[in-house]
């Protein structure tokens, strides 16, 4: 009787907790489902969240490029080995940038805190230039 | 508190759902390709969009070729053969002799001598020509002294006029003899395209982006040559002269380029201070000087070769050359002396305030 008045009771607590796990179930699948990406990947080098310098497409052969932000006293070397990106060099203190090695997919992302650099993957997608340096 | 937590759950799945979904729609339309080599002795960067692979090494073989054959320094090979570039013709040893060439460099090299010609002007009944391609040996030998990572052994002061005579004479009694696939160079000038052979074989590029319809692109050679068609949604690029601002966009000279190239010659890169004197890789043919006058000149016209040489002519001959040849091309300029417009027309459509607040 317990169990029955129990159901009866919350009856609407359970629908909508099953309800609600069902779709953070479906939500997390979507998001995890592996799916085809289009476009190359590329590397976005971020200082403070703006682009610091080109995306640099993975695909392309063996290369380095050098982030030098003097203002901020940030010096490294980004390396694009075997279609995939390190961080070959860098003056941070920790050098835990060093040490996390190379990435090559958009689950994967280099920090370095004390440099306030990041790294991430992604297509290019839509990313427009659109004001050229000269 | 179990529902508290279980949408929070919810919402937590439902913003990287969202996230997620901006990218899928960021990532569909045309593609973007996009790539950098080394060319020219800088790197040159491509983007296009709608391009395929192909048709990005298509360009590259193009530009390739281009860089190998003016190339005045070194041999090159291409499909791996050696072939007769700038460097074969330079050669002491084939001075008055028959040099069979690819019919890419013999264009190069007409337009060269036929843009000597075209930049001359007379004024108050002097000649000024600020434009020579047989003016190798004299660059080559102030990059001895400029140029702290020249190949070259390294010189500790300023060209004398000791130095210069003879290269001059040299220089100004050299000229080239076509006859068929070959070219002759007679005398001791050394030919040096290096001031217009990025801005050819752009042309070039171009002509191939034109023939298979490809609009949304940019071909940045070492930001001294752009060559710029569209953005992507279509619109006007903006190009941001970085060298006034010292370190401060908001500060930089902007105008739009659409479907134009843009040509800069300046100190930026390449250049020394001797004595107060600044001292560039871009030497005046009238007497050999390297000394700069001015900090860039940028310029904005249809033609990327057109768009180098006017930028080095005048880098050279300043705003009396760009009124002279103003008469005879349609381009847009703009002199930065470093502190302030020296110069500038309205053909180059600068957007910024800095042109009212220097100019």
């Amino acid at each position: 009787m317990k169990v029955k008045d129990f159901f009866q009771k919350h009856l609407g607590d359970l629908i909508t907790g099953v309800v609600l796990v069902s779709l953070s179930c479906g939500l997390m699948a979507y998001y995890l489902w592996p799916r085809e990406v289009t476009g190359d990947l590329y590397a976005f080098v971020r200082h403070d969240g703006e682009l610091v310098i080109d995306p640099i497409v993975l695909s392309g052969v063996d290369q380095e490029y050098t982030v030098s932000l003097p203002d901020d006293g940030v010096s490294m070397v980004i390396a694009r080995e075997n279609h995939k990106v390190r961080v070959k060099s860098s003056n941070c203190y920790g050098q835990e940038c060093v040490r996390m090695g190379a990435i090559q997919t958009s689950m994967q992302e280099i920090l370095c805190v004390p440099n306030h650099v990041s790294i991430t993957i992604a297509t290019l997608g839509n990313d427009d230039i659109s004001v050229v340096p000269i | 508190m179990k529902k508290k937590s279980l949408l929070a759950l919810l919402g937590a799945f439902a913003l990287t759902a969202c996230r997620n979904a901006e990218t899928s729609s960021l990532i569909s339309g045309e593609t973007l390709v996009q790539e950098k080599f080394g060319l020219f002795g800088t790197n040159v960067q491509i983007r296009i969009t709608g391009a395929s692979q192909d048709q990005m090494t298509d360009l590259f073989s193009l530009l390739e070729t281009y860089d190998a054959l003016t190339d005045a320094f070194n041999p090159r090979s291409l499909n791996g053969q050696t072939i007769n570039n700038l460097y074969t013709l330079n050669l002491e040893a084939n001075e008055g002799r028959k040099i069979t060439i690819d019919p890419k460099l013999k264009e190069v090299l007409e337009f060269g001598l036929a843009m000597q010609q075209a930049t001359t002007y007379k004024e108050n009944g002097v000649t000024y020509s600020y434009f020579n391609p047989f003016i190798g040996a004299i660059t080559t030998e102030w990059k001895r002294f400029v140029n702290p990572n020249s190949d070259e052994e390294k010189i500790d002061a300023p060209l004398t006029a000791e130095t210069l005579t003879p290269l001059l004479n040299d220089m100004n009694s050299t000229s080239l003899t076509f006859d068929g696939d070959t070219v002759t160079r007679n005398g001791k000038g050394l030919v040096d395209v290096g001031a217009f052979a990025k801005g050819f074989a752009l042309r070039k590029a171009k002509n191939y982006l034109d023939e298979q319809g490809l609009k949304a692109y940019l071909i940045n050679a070492g930001t001294s040559s752009l060559l710029l068609g569209c953005t992507r949604k279509g619109d006007a690029y903006t190009v941001s002269l970085q060298r006034p601002s010292y370190g401060d966009p908001k500060l930089s000279i902007t105008y739009p380029a659409k479907f134009e190239a843009v040509g800069t010659s300046g100190i930026s890169e390449q250049y020394r201070v001797y004595e107060g004197k600044t001292y560039t890789h871009i030497v005046d043919p009238k007497d050999g000087s390297a000394e700069a006058h001015y900090d860039t000149v940028t310029i904005k016209t249809g033609d990327p070769a057109l768009a180098d040489v006017l930028s080095t002519v005048i880098f050279l001959g300043g705003s009396d050359a760009a009124e002279q040849l103003s008469k005879t091309y349609d381009f847009g300029y703009l002199i930065w002396d470093g502190t302030s417009i020296v110069d500038v027309n309205d053909k180059l459509g600068m957007t910024n305030q800095l042109q009212k607040a220097s100019a």
